[in-house]
């Protein structure tokens, strides 16, 4: 019992931050501004998401090139539990900021560079998937996904961080530095709630990493055991 | 009246939220219990192997 509480004890951390996060993120004061009014709350959850998204794909990416430098299937079956956890990671982050953007610009998309580069974002991770499914050969497989995965990282970095910035013409907030992290972007009494969000998103991202992971891991198993009989 | 509908929403997300808590940990002890399976299965091929080779 003892053992479970010591060795889960980050988990129960994340769901104490999240559950925190739920209620506070609801009920806790808020400056009401133009526009954006109550719906100001969604920044716990859609950016909290986003920013698990951006770490788990970063873990990938080690792990990819951990993999590139050391050529063992254990680096390639994380760094695909990693660009799995980021694209459910991403998929939420973009239906979060779907609502949101109802509410406040009055449609569900806009034609903005911001949102349109997110989207292609992502969907340069659904394309490592797709390259994955496509190659029979175990290790050519994992050699092609770890540098497709390095090359992800990169583009999914300019589609959302440079394009826009470039294009200088989003409604998208976060042209100039981090969204919601930048000094006069967050109201001091949403940050004992935001920064709290952020590592339970971390957290969550992580955990869900690590399950699957290890199931992965006995998927690949299988399919060795099987082929050796 | 507002209160309230925001009372019913936070109180959804929150047993949504822990309800998928359950069902991770309920997937993990399913995992925990496929890999001493398969732990066990590949010791017993380890051994089928020495067998063979002896």
């Amino acid at each position: 019992m003892m053992q479970t509480l010591y060795r889960n004890w980050w988990k129960y951390a994340g769901i104490l931050l999240l559950s925190y996060v739920i209620i506070g993120g609801f009920f806790f004061e808020v400056p009401l501004l133009p526009v954006l009014h109550e719906t100001i709350r969604n920044i716990y959850f859609h950016v909290g998401m986003w920013f698990g998204m951006m770490f788990i794909l970063f873990v990938g990416l080690v792990y990819s090139i951990r993999y590139l430098l050391y050529n063992k299937a254990d680096d390639d079956q994380k760094a695909l539990a990693s660009v799995i956890t980021g694209l459910l990671f991403g998929v939420l982050g973009l239906f979060t900021g779907m609502i949101w953007a109802k509410f406040t610009w009055g449609s569900y998309w806009v034609n903005d560079p911001k949102l349109n580069g997110a989207v292609v974002g992502v969907l340069t991770y659904l394309a490592y998937m797709l390259l994955r499914a496509s190659l029979d050969d175990g290790e050519k497989r994992a050699r092609f996904a770890a540098v497709y995965n390095v090359f992800a990282f990169v583009l999914f970095f300019i589609f959302i961080m440079i394009l826009p910035r470039l294009a200088s013409a989003s409604i998208h907030p976060g042209l100039d530095g981090n969204p919601a992290l930048s000094t006069g972007d967050l109201a001091p009494e949403m940050r004992k709630v935001f920064f709290p969000a952020i590592a339970g998103w971390f957290i969550m991202a992580w955990w869900l990493f690590t399950i699957l992971y290890r199931s992965i891991r006995i998927h690949f198993k299988i399919e060795e055991i099987t082929e050796n009989q | 009246m507002a209160g309230e509908k925001i009372m019913v929403v936070a109180l959804l997300l929150l047993v949504i939220f822990l309800g998928i808590i359950v069902f991770l940990f309920y997937i993990e002890r399913r995992i925990a219990v496929s890999e001493k399976k398969l732990k066990k299965l590949e010791e017993l091929q380890e051994g089928n192997e020495l067998t063979e080779a002896e």
